[in-house]
């Protein structure tokens, strides 16, 4: 029983995390029907972003997390600017853009290699190896903080595009792109906005995660990026809560099957989980099949 | 239904290009053996060397199959730190026999794969009389097979997979096999340090199986108990808060963890948020490097691990060694990957001094060698070709690498 909640909390942990990722990817997908690849991209460029100002700079936490995160989503914004922008004005087809995103990731990820080297690196983090006891499982203190964090952000997000204009936009942008821009909105400006927050989401998800792993490297985004790729999926891509429930179960799936099964299988597990949710609900387990009237 | 379907065949297509990305990452850093091989006149002049293969040629072409970019980047940047200082040790000295050498470094990213097609490139050009390589048994085993069928001289400065030199009857290791090693690691954890209850983490690959194997058997036999063997996927995961939840649970006083140094490091940090209590921390040579006292930090202290190899040590030609590399290197200290690839060198060069000018008599005259004392220790070689080094436990002590007083 004591393994089993102490399993069960690094699962909730590393689900929260995964949840974070995947509402980025969910985001972006809901607005514009595209799956973007440079997500783990910025995952990664986000949490090496921190590290840089904190343990290469010494700024504090609080400004360098700031700081990094406005970057990429900085970054982010950029990418759809230059990259993806063009596209969608030639009307090509989606998958145009989505090879796109895989082109600018691998840039991206070669470009930090040039500068930063392949090494791992240990990363900063808050209340170092601090824990409490509860009823015999130890929750570390950062575990419990990423978690709260990442409940305080889901919530912002959906009250934001449930009740905010700019919110407003993006859902109108996310049902209809063309009458949106009839009706005097700046689809662009939406669109562009939305690859902000997007890669905002993604470096929050990638500072935290380090700081829970206490280490960081190139190779970060690719993993996670196909893992909280699945999870969005697998609640339905498109839906936030969806993304949730995907990265929650994902998270405590594999750390069970690490757990009681092999440490090796975890991956196999995962994924196996994925393919028959897609098999028994072909569009995840939150995600609304729609039908299109010709 | 319709719009579900397309949907369907949407995501199949994204899980392909996602498979697609995954390789492509791995390996983003495109930098086929090309790009990586400076000397790219050589294959233009293909035609010339092998005209000119006997004796008119002015260089010994020797490649060097390693990891230069991915996860174990680093392990192939020892090799060329330290056959880059050999070379320029050697050609600064006027060459050998008036020649100089070349050395070619081809990437292989530590897959088996790119491994192989180095073999390929490597023994279908002339130029090449020996290859030196490649850092870890699976890519040494890709290799072998087509090393042995063209007749070359592979150097094998760190795999420790017991069946190598089987693999290739033209391969030398450099480096004590696993079941020398691993039964060594057993009676040190045992024997040496005392431990009764002792727990295995490993890597699911070719030598962390035959790791798991040879401690399972010995362990006992030396009258302690194994009380958790759990291995994991090299790469997949950076989060070990399940496998140190299990380890609490099986409550051992010793953890054999043989893993890269950098998931050690992050496993050792992460270990301080569960709280193993007392526990002893023993592992392989792979974590003895600088880094990982960075990378671990406070939670890397009382951590043992072992070497044929220690930088500190106070014999005369190995604190020369150590001097030279530090001077050349910014400080940095050598480890075993720097002083096997200097050694596998070394040994090429007093082949070739030795009468030796092309593949075959290359490997008649490395045959011969059967002692070997270099600048970084004394060793001796069996007539499977395979060495054999004392070994040193070292462990961390107030964030440096001592000799540990269990020795």
């Amino acid at each position: 029983m004591e393994f089993f909640m102490q399993q069960l909390i690094n699962g909730i942990a590393l689900g929260s995390l995964y949840a974070l990722t995947a509402i980025g990817y969910s985001l972006v997908y809901a607005v514009l029907e595209l799956i973007n690849f440079t997500h783990g991209t910025m995952y990664m460029v986000g949490a090496y972003l921190f590290y840089i100002f904190v343990s290469l700079c010494g700024f504090p936490f609080f400004p360098a997390f700031l700081l990094a995160i406005f970057l990429t989503g900085c970054l982010g914004y950029l990418v759809e600017r230059y990259t993806l922008r063009p596209l969608r004005k030639k009307n090509l087809p989606k998958f145009t853009a989505l090879i796109c995103t895989i082109g600018v990731s691998i840039v991206i990820q070669n470009v930090m290699l040039l500068f930063l080297g392949s090494e791992t690196r240990q990363y900063p983090t808050l209340f170092d190896g601090k824990y409490i006891t509860v009823a015999t499982a130890n929750i570390s203190y950062i575990q419990i903080f990423v978690i709260l964090m990442s409940v305080l952000l889901m919530v912002a997000l959906t009250l934001f595009i449930r009740n905010s204009r700019t919110g407003m936009a993006m859902r109108a942008t996310a049902q209809n792109c063309q009458a949106t821009e009839l009706m005097g909105i700046p689809v662009d400006r939406v669109v562009g906005l939305t690859f902000f927050f997007g890669a905002v989401l993604a470096a929050v998800s990638g500072i935290f995660a380090c700081m829970i792993f206490r280490s960081v490297n190139l190779s970060i985004g690719v993993t996670t990026g196909n893992k909280t790729f699945a999870a969005t999926v697998l609640g339905g891509i498109g839906e936030l809560s969806g993304a949730v429930l995907g990265g929650l179960l994902i998270g405590i799936v594999e750390t069970m099957t690490a757990g009681y099964i092999s440490y090796s299988m975890r991956d196999i597990a995962a994924f196996v989980v994925l393919v028959f949710v897609l098999i028994c609900r072909p569009c995840g387990l939150l995600g609304k099949p729609v039908r299109k009237k010709v | 239904m319709r719009k579900s379907m397309r949907k369907t065949v949407k995501m199949a297509m994204a899980f392909a290009v996602m498979t697609a990305m995954l390789t492509g990452c791995g390996g983003s850093e495109k930098a086929p053996a090309e790009t990586i091989a400076g000397d790219k006149k050589g294959s233009e002049s293909v035609a010339e060397t092998t005209v000119a293969g006997k004796d008119g040629e002015d260089k010994y072409y020797i490649a060097c199959g390693a990891p230069f970019t991915g996860d174990d980047a680093q392990y192939g940047n020892f090799f060329k730190k330290a056959i880059d200082m050999k070379v320029d040790e050697i050609n600064g000295a006027g060459g050998i026999n008036g020649k100089m050498i070349q050395i070619d470094y081809l990437d292989d990213k530590s897959t088996p794969k790119e491994a192989s097609n180095i073999a390929q490139m490597v023994t279908s050009d002339t130029k090449y009389i020996a290859e030196i390589g490649s850092y870890n048994s699976t890519c040494v085993l890709a290799g072998a097979p087509i090393y042995q069928e063209a007749g070359m001289v592979q150097m094998a400065p760190t795999a420790g997979h017991p069946d190598i030199t089987k693999a290739n009857d033209h391969l030398f290791r450099l480096q004590n096999s696993n079941d020398i090693e691993y039964t060594w690691l057993a009676s040190v954890a045992v024997e040496k340090i005392g431990a009764k209850k002792i727990a295995i983490v490993h890597l699911e690959n070719d030598s962390g199986i035959v790791l798991a194997e040879i401690l399972n058997k010995a362990i006992p036999e030396m009258g302690s108990e194994v009380v958790l063997t759990e291995s994991y996927v090299q790469g997949q995961v950076s989060d070990f808060s399940s496998i140190l939840t299990k380890l609490k649970a099986a409550g051992p006083d010793l953890i054999i963890c043989v893993t890269s140094y950098n998931d050690m490091g992050t496993m050792l940090q992460q270990a301080k948020q569960i709280d193993l209590g007392d526990v002893k921390w023993v592992s392989s040579g792979m974590i003895y490097s600088d880094d990982f006292l960075k990378l671990a930090g406070d939670a890397g202290e009382g951590v043992y691990s072992m070497t044929i190899f220690f930088a500190d040590n106070p014999d005369e030609r190995i604190a020369n060694f150590t001097k030279k590399y530090r001077e050349r290197y910014e400080n940095e200290s050598p480890n075993y990957f720097v002083t096997n690839a200097y050694e596998a060198l070394s040994m090429i060069e007093t082949a070739l001094k030795n009468g030796a000018d092309d593949r075959e008599s290359l490997y008649q005259e490395l045959l011969k060698i059967k002692e070997w004392d270099g600048e970084t220790g004394y060793a001796t070689f069996d007539d499977e070709r395979m060495v054999n080094r004392d070994m040193t436990v070292i462990k961390v002590e107030n964030g440096k690498w001592i000799v540990a007083e269990e020795n």
